[in-house]
Order: structure tokens, then C-alpha cells, then sequence
């Protein structure tokens, strides 16, 4: 990468594999086309990327893979735009852009020999499947974990293929939940605080990472606070529309903090302080 | 006016040689007169006809540095053979010639966004380093002209390489910079008087006494604030039309989109504004800013906070054609004018 490289200029890629999580939702890998990078990219749980497809335009995704797994990325995209209805249309072979990483991420020097709570939603799941895998990987670096993954249906849940790695890991609780089981659910049924509340994951040298839609992670908040987190203790990543990246397009601040570029992970404590625009 | 260089006179006889001489190195940009009543910058070739006098223009300098449809790469091909090639840097030396002190200041904070805030934008930088910026005080500001009041003057020259003041059939040349000092070197100027020198500093106090200050920046800066029912008010007016944002000096915010070619298409950025409801529309529909009130608050708050809590000062220069052009009115004096005499 020359110094004088634009910006915006975007690394090919070729989607190797796509999968199909649920009936909206894909989860693409991608291999850069250049081997160099192919080897030299590298990023942190929580960062994001911006993905072309080129001729429709470029959107903005959570890396949904982890660094300690290299040679390829992965992010998930839920069909819901322009962008996103052109992606789920590729097939394996196509190639794509992708700027980045951007953006902070989760903390996870400062997770090392901590217990951690993980609370998804939805999609919502896949920012902290990075971090997931990430800690999976390194599992002896980090104390008990507990993954609480929600979502309407059986069928709205993504990583099925994962569940299992997961739930065999050792000293980790998966607890999936969905609001509306079918016939052949036999897991819980009901909202994800609820879960949470029932469950009850100790607070003490522990940090919950959520990410979710907006009502889940509302609800989720005075559950967690009764178990005795603090706002120090949770923390978030934060959705907003992005163009650039990188800090010049001018649209996804709130206040004055450009969630591209001191984003997109806070802690609640830091949510609490910004204007509430998001 | 800075003393490092020494003032010059050039006779209006003289301007057109030079400015003949400095299109056989440069582009010349310069104030052209689009119709009576709207001036813009644009390139000029040989005779080059500027209207030097009167207000500033109507459209600021802005689209040189950033242009409103820019190129930033090409695709060509499609499947595993698709292929990128970057636009070409566009670093033709440039002057932009009749600059006012307003639009000068504007580009320095274009530079804050641009050059500084982590990573450079290279299709900004090339062509802001190719480019010599040659002022000309304002004599006659416009009814909605207010950079006495955000800390500039109409003889400013923050950001400029040569500040000239017409002084009827001549000029007055404050050199600035080495690159303003390459310049002046090819004009023929003789040394300015005493006589020359009072009647410059007449003319700037005069401009300026024409524009006693709207409001107190400071009150101003510290009051602007996110719970306020001005939002509102001039929400109810606005239009969304975007019109402030396009005509601001400083306002940079960008869109990129593709345009798709027989053979390929091309990836372009093209001016956007917090105006629009699209601007912070995310794809699965939410919108952060929903209505126009909150949008009325981002483009005052980034001016007049966000950006002098990141930089140190206000993204506006008073150059007020958002004031002159609004369609309906608002008045983003009296908007900071409220905010200003509130708790005095």
C-alpha cells in the first residue's frame, strides 16, 4: 500500500464461500485477490470494512470472522437495500471490494481472565461471533463464557453450524432463545432478558458484549444492572449509516464523535454520555 | 498584513499581462460572471474577463479543491477478470485568482477534515498543493455577509498566498507566502507608498465598519446546544433543499456512488448534505435523524460545536450565502444571534 493511495480505492476480493444463514440472511467469505494481503490483512474482533459490489455500490459491514482464523475475512449481510439485495444475487467466484479494517474494537486485552457474558440478537450475532471465535481460539486466555443468542424464530438464527463447536467448547453456556418456537424447537421460548434474568450470569470480574436490535439490548440493560454490571461493564457496537470509513464523508457522527472512527464499539458508559441521536 | 514581504502596487494596466503569464504555468480560475446577477469560479483561458469588483461571488472556490462530481476509480470488466484503476491524481499547478478572505479561511477548514482527522485524502491534497490562492479584499460586502461577527474580516488573510486590495486604478499587493512571492514575481509591480499603504488600511476598516459584529461568538459557541426549541422553529421552515449546503464554503460532506459504463463504470463522490433524509437513512430503513429538526440541528451544531470541540474553531466563515439564498428565509445570524443573548 503506496502512501499515496486514495482512500476509497478498494482491494479485490473473491467470495470463496457464501452460506446461507436464514431465509434473508448470508454470510460471505471472502479471500483477497492480492496473496500479500492475503496474508498481511489484519484486524480486531469488533472492527468493520467496507464492501463493494462494484457498479451498485459499497456498504458498510462488521467483520463477522475472527484474526486468528487468516486467509480469508467473513461478514454476514441480512437482504434489506440496494446493496445487500446485490450481494445475496453474487455467486461463489464473484468478486468484490473491501476497505478496512475501521473503526475500534472490543477490548479484548482488557477481557483477558475475565468471565464473559455475550448477548445477541438477530444479526446482531455477528460482530460478536468475531469476538466469539476470537476468545474460542484463545480460549484459555479468558475465564467462563456465556452466549445468550435470540432471535423471532428457529429459522432467524444464524451460525447453526457453529452451535455445536460452541456449545462443546470447554466452560462455555449456550442459551438460545427464540420468540416463536415451531414443532421441532425444543429450546426456550421467550425474550432474551427474560433468559438473562432467569440465568442470572455473575457480574463480579465479568463483561457482557451485546449487540442486537434496539428493543433487545433496551430490555437487556436493567437486567443486566440488576445482576450488578456496570456501565463500564457492557459494551456495545453501534450501527449507523456509514460512506467512507475513515472520518471525511460526514455522516455517521453523533455530536462530535464519529462513531467510524471512535466507534463503533463503546461502552454503555460512553453511550450514556453522547447525545441520543443513533 | 504581514511585513516579511514587501508591499507592492500593480497598475490595472498591468493585471491582464499578468494573469496572461501565470495561464502559461497554471490554470487560472477565476470570478466569471455567469450572468448580471451570479458570479462563479471557473477556469479561464487567454483574455481572461474576471468581475473582480462588487460582493463575493455568488458560488464560492470550493468546487476546485473539491469538486461536486469527482471520480475516484474505475472498474472495467466484470466476474473473476473485473479490474480497478485509480483516477489520476489532479495536480495541475492552479490559481485561483480573486479568492475573498471568507473562501480562503473555508478551505483551511476543508483542511482539517481532508489533511488532518487521521488519514489524508489524497484527491483533495494533490490538488490543495498544487494550488496558490490570490485574494482580493472585499470593498462592498453583500447584505448577508457576516465574517466580522465568526472571527474573519473582510480583508482577512488566513489562508491565502497574496492578499489584493483595489485601490481604484491599481492594485495593492500584500505578498504572503513563498508561493504567493513566486507569483508576484512575474507581475509588474512597482514598490507601494506611504499613500498607498493609508489608503489600503482605510479601505479595510471601512469594509469592515460596514459589518459591526451580528452577534458575540463566544456566548454564541458556548449556548448552542442539542435541547433547544429553535431546532424546531427552523425546522417548520426549511425545505430540505439543501441549497445552505451547496453554496457553504466548508461544508464537505460527501456521497459516493457507482455509474455504470458499457465496459464497466465508474466510482464517484459527489456533495451531499445533512439536509437530506436520506443522508443517515440505513439500508433496513432506520433513520437517526427522522425529521427535519434534527437535521436543522446537525448542520448548525457541526459548524458552531462539534467542529470547534474537535478543531478549535467554527466551520463557518460568515461568507452568508446561505443567508442571501435560503429560499425561505432562515437566517443562520439570527439563529446564533438567539443563542447568543440567551442568559445575558
Amino acid at each position: 500500500m503506496t502512501e499515496d493511495r486514495s482512500l476509497y480505492l478498494p482491494n479485490l476480493a473473491v467470495i470463496d464461500r457464501i452460506a446461507q444463514e436464514t431465509w434473508d440472511t448470508k454470510t460471505f467469505r471472502a479471500v483477497f485477490s492480492d496473496p500479500g494481503l492475503r496474508d498481511a490483512f489484519t484486524y480486531h474482533p469488533g472492527q468493520f470494512q467496507e464492501v463493494s459490489v462494484f457498479g451498485v455500490g459499497e456498504a458498510t459491514f462488521c467483520l463477522a470472522s475472527t484474526p486468528t482464523r487468516s486467509g480469508y475475512i467473513e461478514f454476514s449481510a441480512k437482504r434489506v437495500g440496494a446493496l445487500t439485495s446485490a450481494l445475496h444475487e453474487l455467486s461463489e467466484g464473484d468478486v468484490v471490494g473491501i476497505r478496512g479494517p475501521y473503526g475500534n474494537w472490543f477490548p479484548h486485552e482488557e477481557m483477558r481472565g475475565k468471565r464473559l457474558l455475550f448477548v445477541g440478537g438477530g444479526i446482531g450475532m455477528a460482530p460478536l461471533r468475531s469476538l466469539l471465535n476470537y476468545c474460542l481460539d484463545r480460549r484459555s486466555d479468558f475465564g467462563h463464557i456465556d452466549i445468550f443468542y435470540g432471535a423471532r424464530t428457529p429459522g432467524d438464527l444464524c451460525y447453526t453450524e457453529e452451535f455445536e463447536a460452541w456449545r462443546n467448547a470447554p466452560d462455555v453456556n449456550l442459551y438460545l432463545a427464540v420468540d416463536k418456537g415451531d414443532e421441532r424447537w425444543t429450546g426456550y421460548v421467550g425474550v432474551i432478558p427474560r433468559y438473562v434474568r432467569e440465568v442470572a450470569p455473575k457480574a463480579e470480574n465479568a463483561v457482557a458484549i451485546t449487540c442486537g436490535p434496539p428493543v433487545m439490548i433496551k430490555f437487556t440493560l436493567p437486567e443486566l444492572q440488576q445482576l450488578g454490571f456496570t456501565d463500564e461493564q457492557i459494551i456495545t457496537t453501534l450501527e449507523m449509516k456509514m460512506k467512507c470509513g475513515v472520518g471525511k464523508c460526514g455522516r455517521c457522527n453523533i455530536g462530535h464523535t464519529y462513531v467510524c472512527l471512535d466507534g463503533p464499539v463503546f461502552t454503555y458508559a460512553q453511550i450514556r454520555r453522547l447525545p441520543q441521536e443513533f | 498584513m504581514s511585513d516579511q514581504y514587501p508591499q507592492r502596487i500593480l497598475p490595472k494596466a498591468a493585471l491582464r499581462r499578468w494573469l496572461e503569464r501565470l495561464l502559461v504555468s497554471h490554470r487560472l480560475v477565476g470570478p466569471v460572471a455567469d450572468t448580471e446577477t451570479v458570479t462563479s469560479y471557473r477556469p479561464v483561458g487567454p483574455e481572461p474577463m474576471l468581475r473582480l469588483s462588487g460582493p463575493r461571488p455568488t458560488v464560492s472556490p470550493k468546487a476546485h479543491l473539491l469538486p461536486q462530481t469527482e471520480t475516484l476509480f474505475t472498474f472495467q470488466g466484470s466476474g473473476p477478470a473485473l479490474a480497478l484503476t485509480a483516477a489520476a491524481p489532479d495536480a495541475t499547478p492552479t490559481v485561483v485568482f480573486g479568492v475573498r478572505p471568507c473562501d480562503a479561511r473555508a478551505l483551511r477548514r476543508l483542511d482539517d477534515v481532508f489533511l488532518g482527522r487521521t488519514e489524508r485524502d489524497v484527491h483533495y491534497e494533490n490538488r490543495r498543493q498544487a494550488t496558490v490562492l490570490v485574494g482580493l479584499a472585499c470593498a462592498t460586502p453583500s447584505w448577508g455577509c457576516f465574517c466580522t461577527s465568526v472571527g474573519g474580516s473582510p480583508a482577512g488573510t488566513e489562508g491565502l498566498d497574496m492578499l489584493l486590495t483595489d485601490l481604484g486604478d491599481r492594485y495593492h499587493v500584500a505578498v504572503l507566502t513563498p508561493p504567493g512571492e513566486e507569483l508576484a514575481a512575474s507581475a509588474e509591480t512597482v514598490e507601494a507608498t506611504a499613500n498607498d499603504a493609508e489608503a489600503v488600511r482605510a479601505q479595510h476598516a471601512e469594509a469592515a465598519a460596514r459589518m459591526p459584529p451580528e452577534f458575540e461568538l463566544e456566548a454564541a459557541l458556548r449556548n448552542v446546544r442539542w435541547e433547544a426549541p429553535l431546532w424546531a422553529q427552523v425546522a417548520e421552515r426549511c425545505l430540505a433543499c439543501g441549497v445552505c449546503s451547496f453554496l457553504c464554503p466548508t461544508c464537505h460532506c460527501f456521497d459516493m456512488q457507482d455509474e455504470v459504463t458499457p465496459d464497466g463504470g465508474v466510482r464517484f463522490r459527489c456533495w451531499d448534505t445533512c439536509q437530506f433524509s436520506e443522508f443517515t437513512q440505513m439500508g433496513a430503513g432506520h433513520n437517526p435523524r427522522p425529521t427535519q429538526t434534527e437535521r436543522a440541528r446537525q448542520r448548525v451544531s457541526h459548524k458552531f460545536k462539534y467542529l470547534v470541540e474537535e478543531f478549535g474553531r467554527a466551520g463557518c466563515t460568515g461568507c452568508g450565502r446561505c443567508v442571501e439564498r435560503c429560499p425561505v428565509n432562515i437566517d443562520i445570524r439570527a439563529i446564533l444571534r438567539e443563542f447568543a443573548g440567551e442568559g445575558q
